[in-house]
């Protein structure tokens, strides 16, 4: 083989494929497009029925204390969130205009993900806080028509089970988001730095 | 303004666009789902784009943004194999010579860091290298001594290919 002078953009033509269908492509766009539009009607619905649940809980049932109520609308809150959370982890890269230089593209990246470790680390905490403080508000109305020994336990398993979701489950969430997240900034820092030698 | 037909396009971009893909993964099949992705993201955002860089250069922008957003998905691919019999093979056929050069040309390029494996396929695709600063957002002097490097390297890998 001649190595002496060679000529890579021959070599490079050479290489061979069939153009698929065009018309693979508008489906593909439309399917796209059609899933976007279906995961953003699927959250509008989620808020409005949490709103709809809160406004419900509000006129309808009439519970004698402002803390049950309380305690059901933070719970849905809580709902909410997490619903929010899990979408939020779908897809987001879809959102960053991709007609940007590669340079601009890799800093857009990292931004949204330093963003999305945040919201998925400090989210996942507050949804634990609000679930947390829901229930407590909203056994409180039922806790006093029980005797001390019953309240005690319908109390204490509630909270042992919260507990063990905020000092188990909770960190491990985070570590797993973390890791993900974390493995793919760096990644974008490796990439990154070939463009400044 | 020049109006822009994304048939025409499709057409005439395709070819280009996929050997980006494939210089970048070194796979057929992987390259032709971004080769996908991209004119996806390109018939999407064809009504939006305002013309003030060329459509080529805006092509590969997406095109090549959308590779470096696969390591979101696996950050090594899975690479082809090497070409294995070279010197020893009965088979004279001129043309399986020329094809087991372009599959190590393009193995070769897959295993260079990834914004190397894109300046060197735009270059290779004979862009420009103002244009190929403009995608990549670098400065054409930086372009220039990467290309030369880029090649340097190359050339090395081909000539212990040749003495094996």
């Amino acid at each position: 083989m001649q190595t002496d002078n060679i000529n890579f953009r021959d070599i490079w033509n050479n290489k061979n494929a069939d153009i698929p269908n065009i018309q693979q492509i508008k489906t593909t766009a439309e399917k796209y497009r059609k899933k976007q539009l279906s995961g953003t009607v699927l959250m509008m619905l989620c808020f409005l029925a949490t709103a709809f649940g809160m406004i419900f809980i509000w006129n309808v049932i009439n519970f004698k204390m402002f803390t049950t109520s309380l305690g059901i609308i933070l719970i849905l809150i809580a709902l909410a969130l997490f619903i929010y959370l899990s979408y939020q982890n779908v897809n987001v890269i879809r959102t960053i205009n991709p007609s940007i230089s590669n340079q601009e593209y890799l800093s857009s990246l990292k931004k949204l993900q330093r963003q999305q470790l945040y919201m998925q680390t400090k989210g996942i905490s507050i949804y634990y806080i609000l679930l947390c403080a829901g229930f407590a508000f909203y056994f409180y109305e039922f806790a006093l028509f029980m005797s001390t020994t019953f309240a005690f336990l319908a109390y204490g398993s509630t909270f042992l089970w919260l507990a063990i979701a905020w000092f188990f489950l909770r960190p491990r969430q985070i570590r797993k988001q973390n890791q993900k997240i974390s493995k793919i900034i760096y990644s974008l820092e490796t990439i990154e730095k070939d463009l400044g030698e | 303004m020049q109006v822009l037909n994304f048939e025409e396009i499709y057409h005439e971009y395709w070819k280009r666009i996929f050997r980006l893909c494939m210089g970048y993964v070194n796979d057929h099949d992987a390259a032709k789902d971004l080769c996908q992705e991209t004119f996806v993201a390109v018939f999407q955002q064809l009504p939006k784009f305002r013309q003030e860089a060329s459509i080529g250069t805006w092509i590969y922008r997406i095109a090549t943004n959308i590779c470096l957003r696969q390591m979101n998905i696996d950050k090594r691919m899975p690479k082809s194999e090497l070409p294995v019999e070279i010197k020893d093979n009965s088979e004279k056929d001129k043309k399986l010579e020329q094809d087991k050069m372009t599959d190590f040309l393009y193995q070769c390029i897959s295993e260079l860091p990834e914004l190397e494996r894109i300046i060197i396929s735009l270059e290779l695709e004979e862009m420009k290298q103002a244009e190929i600063a403009e995608v990549v957002g670098i400065s054409p002097a930086n372009v220039r001594v990467k290309i030369h490097r880029i090649k340097e390297k190359l050339t090395k890998k081909f000539k212990n290919y040749a003495n094996r």
